[in-house]
């Protein structure tokens, strides 16, 4: 038997401006209607009217200010010459930040960043990565990323993640997103994704990956739950060795040197973020090469074994 | 740069285009949830802000807001007097793009979204411009209640009715 609390008369809308928990408001209504309460709520968020023609009202409106009898009115002009000054005007009004991309967060070198965004997602950026997004976060969810990114995203309106080779769509799911100038990929852990690169599109499900190197697609199957980043090892599978490199670099902050003909070796197996030593190792070891380092200048060079 | 001073009224230029940037949207979509008519919206809408010029000169660019809007429903009112026709009300609605091609969940999301925007097509006027201007317009209960000139209370209970109501004919649809 429900019990109606004596928490407020109005618990519905309380609810709707979040007041009150979820967890609160379910113990005041039934299962079934907590559900259906539940898609008002997200629906009706997701419902958007159409923007007016701002320029061709103020035209109209200068047209009916004109016929008043009044002897000093508006100047009927362009509206677009005064934007200029409106928009520093807006500035006490405080609506022109409205969709700029204000808000930003960087990983350094060497270690990964959690932010928490407006609507409550989470985004984990790997080293040398950062976001940028707008202060009106919850009513256009779209965030611009560069670097490498684990998104873990709440239900609610499209959710975009754009870079600068592609850009990626969700409604609410866990995924990573890795935009690095050699390497696209994008990797749904739960949930949908959907990818969009030039003019292609696709969708991806949980444990799908597709990577783009070199204007190469491939898809792949992941099965673990989450970048092996987070918890500081990364993980390649069947990626061309120069992009194992630039990872290494971006990790550490040094510069490596390598013979030209390991550029497309193609690499499987993964390097751990806490050690440059061990790191080098498990990247030279699979592929019979070692290692030298000075300053922050890595030299690779084949082994004894291979120079025959 | 222009600054605007602490007296300044919206008979200057410069600053009554500022308030029609501000609240001309705003004002416009307010009306659509009113009368669900497009047309009929921005032309009260319009209208609202010369009766703003017309009167400029008392009113101070805090009180422009509430101005247009008050100004916008007596409007209204006087207008239903003269007309004495039940204006249906018209869906307006666009959704935010969903672009998820999976063919389950689209529909699942359609039909939902359609009972949705049948069931706010019965509610009465009232609570519709309540939920909607929380809702689509992100107006906060005291926004909502400066701009209809009632409590922040009545605003809770016409928010409360409202998803009552909603509740009732999305399960009966």
């Amino acid at each position: 038997m429900i019990q109606k609390t004596n928490l407020s008369e109005q618990y519905l809308s309380d609810w709707m401006s979040d007041q009150i928990t979820d967890a609160q408001f379910q113990c005041l209504v039934s299962t079934e209607d907590f559900m259906i309460y539940q898609k008002i709520k997200s629906g009706s968020s997701q419902l958007k009217l159409g923007s007016p023609d701002i320029e061709q009202n103020w035209l109209e409106l200068s047209q009916k200010l004109t016929q008043t009898q009044k002897k000093s009115q508006p100047k009927v002009s362009s509206l677009w010459k005064y934007v200029g000054i409106a928009a520093s005007m807006l500035l006490l009004f405080g609506v022109y930040q409205f969709f700029g991309y204000t808000q930003s967060a960087i990983a350094d070198i060497g270690s990964t960043k959690s932010v928490l965004l407006p609507d409550k997602s989470v985004v984990v950026l790997n080293s040398q990565s950062s976001i940028a997004y707008s202060k009106m976060f919850a009513m256009h969810r779209k965030i611009k990323l560069d670097g490498a990114a684990y998104f873990e995203v709440e239900k609610g309106k499209v959710f975009t993640v754009k870079t600068a080779y592609g850009e990626v769509e969700v409604l609410g799911t866990k995924f990573e997103v890795i935009a690095r100038p050699d390497w696209f990929e994008v990797t749904c852990f739960e949930g949908k994704v959907k990818v969009k690169s030039g003019k292609n599109a696709t969708i991806l499900t949980p444990g799908k990956k597709i990577r783009i190197i070199d204007s190469q697609v491939a898809y792949q199957t992941e099965t673990i739950p989450q970048p092996l980043w987070i918890t500081g090892e990364s993980g390649f599978k069947s990626v061309p060795f120069y992009v194992v490199l630039h990872a290494l670099e971006n990790q550490f902050g040094i510069q490596i040197q390598y013979p030209e003909k390991y550029k497309k070796v193609i690499f499987t197996g993964s390097f751990t973020h806490s050690d440059i030593d061990t790191a080098l190792e498990s990247i030279c070891l699979p592929v019979n090469l070692q290692y030298n380092i000075k300053d922050s200048k890595v030299v690779l060079s084949e082994t004894a074994l291979n120079q025959n | 740069m222009n600054q605007i001073r602490e007296e300044a009224t919206v008979c200057e230029d410069t600053v009554f285009k500022t308030v029609y940037l501000s609240y001309f949207a705003l004002l416009r979509n307010f009306l659509i949830f009113k009368f669900g008519n497009v047309q009929r919206a921005e032309d009260t809408a319009q209208n609202a802000f010369v009766i703003l010029w017309e009167n400029c000169k008392s009113v101070s660019v805090e009180k422009a807001k509430s101005y247009l809007f008050t100004t916008a429903m007596r409007q209204a009112l006087n207008q239903l007097k003269h007309d004495k026709v039940v204006v249906k009300f018209e869906s307006q609605f666009q959704q935010t793009e969903i672009h998820l091609e999976s063919p389950e969940f689209l529909v699942l999301e359609r039909e939902f979204q359609t009972k949705l925007e049948l069931a706010l097509q019965s509610l009465p006027e009232k609570q519709r411009l309540v939920f909607l201007m929380n809702r689509i317009e992100n107006q906060s209960y005291k926004e909502i209640a400066e701009l209809l000139e009632i409590s922040v209370k009545a605003v809770e209970k016409r928010m409360h009715q409202a998803l009552l109501v909603l509740r009732k004919e999305i399960g009966n649809i």
